[in-house]
């Protein structure tokens, strides 16, 4: 079950980039009697933070209890059903939208790893 | 010049220094008693120069908890709870001019020591988007150049002054007074005795008048000691490397390349005997091998010496080298080099052209006056010593390569390139490091030191 601290998420899509590494290639001046070999560099380590990007509904005041933890940056844990977890904070909403005459929102949510 | 490790030397000839082999940086405070966190850094520059009494590190930090993103402000040195949400922590007055810095620079697990200082100004960045500490530092030299040397006399507080003794322990003394410990002062005689005095001038002013009087250099090393010695001692040079002679038969030696001509083959240590190269012994610079020849007079079966000059580190095309600018330049270059002593003088005069059949006009005249010199030969001495720094500096290569953060300044490399057809060892009088996260980066200045063979 996917959920956010306490909150039950309804999730309808789940998306798991891998988190960026830090890497970079640099070029070097060629050996110009061994041009089969690359002639870059590549040097770095660690990596960025993970996330999770999840399309979802909620109710509205369910809604207003995420848009919170936002603004306040509030870190939590995050489950979803595929086994993952992490404490996160959100990073930003993607999109979330209310139809007239119902109490579900529909969002978009991207969390960070906190 | 700093032992590299072997993995290392492996490791940054593989093109690849990456996950747990890339580049890592530490920045350590030696006075801190709590040493609970390491601070986050994000960028590392130091300079250094051969010219240059102290050299400069500048250090970028992230001013974050990092343990809490939304807590800006966490390693201000005048952090406490006046502000909502704030409390004192264990940087309260640690990022503030004066206090010791140490910067470990390397790759995975192997660091090596590359600055040892002071912050000289901490500036704290705020802005929408992030919030940074920059430190600038000086190394123990500033030291020396920001301070006037203080006598006994109260009366004259800014008179010191020497009796007749070894230049070298003027220094020595000098450098004690500054604050260095005594142990941790390196330095040689110089056989040169003088007694001096010195009004209202900086510990650095005394070294720049030590260097001209005995032609010793003058650096503080990375791990903050100083050193007064003969110019000779930082190339990465061997003295009396032993090895057994079979006629015929070709011995190793531990380090190369090794400079061209800078090899002396010897029969016992204090050099007795010198053996002569294609009469006596045959040497592969490029790969450093020793061949004694069956038809000359080397010694079957017993010990020999080799003292010699060896490259720290070839750069090479394809391997390590980012970009090159090679130079050669007149601009520095005399046909007539005068030294005035006290009442004598001595002279070097330029070959009518050089091996590449450039010429300098014997009319361009560079005259200096060193009034430490009281002889005639001293002056002449003098000039020739001159001269060779500057032809050596006729040739010179200003490159970027991968970080190699143990190699010092005052070291010999090798340069090897395509395009410029440069395959000689230069001796490094600049060093730029840059190094960050996720790239560790090396610019380099050098002059010419010597032919050496491609291996």
């Amino acid at each position: 079950m996917d959920s956010w601290g306490t909150m039950a998420l309804n999730i309808t899509e789940y998306s798991r980039p891998p988190a960026e590494i830090f890497m970079k290639e640099k070029d070097l001046l060629p050996d110009p009697t061994n041009l089969l070999q690359p002639s870059t560099i590549l040097q770095g380590g660690g990596r960025r933070r993970k996330r999770r990007e999840l399309s979802g509904y909620c109710t509205k005041e369910e809604f207003d209890a995420l848009e919170a933890d936002f603004y306040a940056g509030t870190s939590r844990t995050l489950m979803c059903d595929d086994g993952f977890t992490m404490e996160a904070r959100i990073e930003k909403f993607n999109s979330a939208s209310r139809k007239l005459g119902s109490n579900y929102v529909f969002f978009s949510v991207t969390f960070i790893e906190a | 010049m700093r032992f590299i490790p072997s993995t290392i030397r492996t490791l940054l000839k593989s093109k690849a220094m990456v996950g747990g082999n890339a580049p890592c940086m530490e920045v350590v405070l030696p006075e801190k008693t709590v040493g609970t966190q390491t601070l986050p850094v994000k960028r590392i520059w130091i300079s250094r120069e051969e010219a240059a009494i102290a050299q400069r590190a500048v250090i970028e930090i992230e001013n974050v908890n990092p343990d809490n993103p939304l807590d800006p402000g966490y390693f201000m040195p005048y952090r406490s709870d006046d502000f909502a949400g704030q409390s004192e922590n264990e940087w309260k007055f640690q990022l503030i001019p004066g206090k010791r810095i140490c910067v470990y620079l390397g790759y995975g697990t192997e660091k090596v020591l590359s600055f040892y200082g002071e912050i000289d100004e901490a500036s704290f960045e705020a802005t929408a988007t992030g919030y940074t500490i920059s430190l600038d530092c000086r190394d123990l030299g500033a030291f020396l150049v920001d301070n006037l040397m203080i006598g006994p006399d109260p009366e004259e507080p800014y008179y010191v002054a020497f009796d007749t003794m070894d230049v070298s322990d003027i220094v020595r003394s000098a450098l004690v007074a500054a604050g260095f410990a005594p142990d941790a002062i390196v330095t040689e005689p110089s056989g040169v005795l003088r007694d001096m005095e010195f009004e209202e001038q900086t510990y650095a002013d005394l070294i720049e008048w030590a260097i001209d009087a005995t032609g010793f250099q003058f650096y503080i090393s990375e791990d903050g000691k100083p050193h007064f010695i003969p110019s000779k001692d930082r190339y990465p040079n061997v003295e009396n490397e032993e090895h057994v002679c079979v006629l015929g038969q070709e011995v190793s030696l531990e380090n190369f390349p090794v400079a061209s001509g800078t090899e002396k083959v010897k029969r016992d240590p204090l050099g007795s005997v010198v053996y002569t190269r294609d009469v006596d012994y045959t040497i592969d610079y490029a790969t450093g091998k020793i061949t004694p020849l069956p038809t000359g007079n080397m010694l079957p079966s017993q010990t020999f010496y080799t003292d010699y000059v060896f490259a720290a580190w070839t750069f090479r095309h394809g391997e390590d080298i980012f970009s090159l600018t090679y130079s050669l330049s007149r601009r520095n270059q005399y046909g007539k080099i005068i030294v005035e002593g006290d009442g004598a003088e001595g002279s070097w005069t330029a070959p009518e052209s050089y091996w590449d059949t450039h010429s300098i006009p014997q009319s361009k005249v560079l005259r200096t006056i060193n009034t430490e010199l009281l002889e005639d030969a001293e002056c002449t001495a003098q000039a020739i010593k001159l001269a060779e720094n500057m032809q050596r500096r006729y040739m010179q290569v200003e490159f970027a390569a991968v970080a190699v953060p143990w190699l010092q300044v005052g070291d010999c490399i090798q340069v090897i390139e395509y395009s410029s057809t440069i395959s000689e060892i230069y001796k490094i009088v600049s060093l730029k490091i840059e190094y960050s996260g996720s790239e560790a980066i090396m610019t380099m200045r050098c002059y010419y030191f010597g032919y050496a063979a491609i291996a």
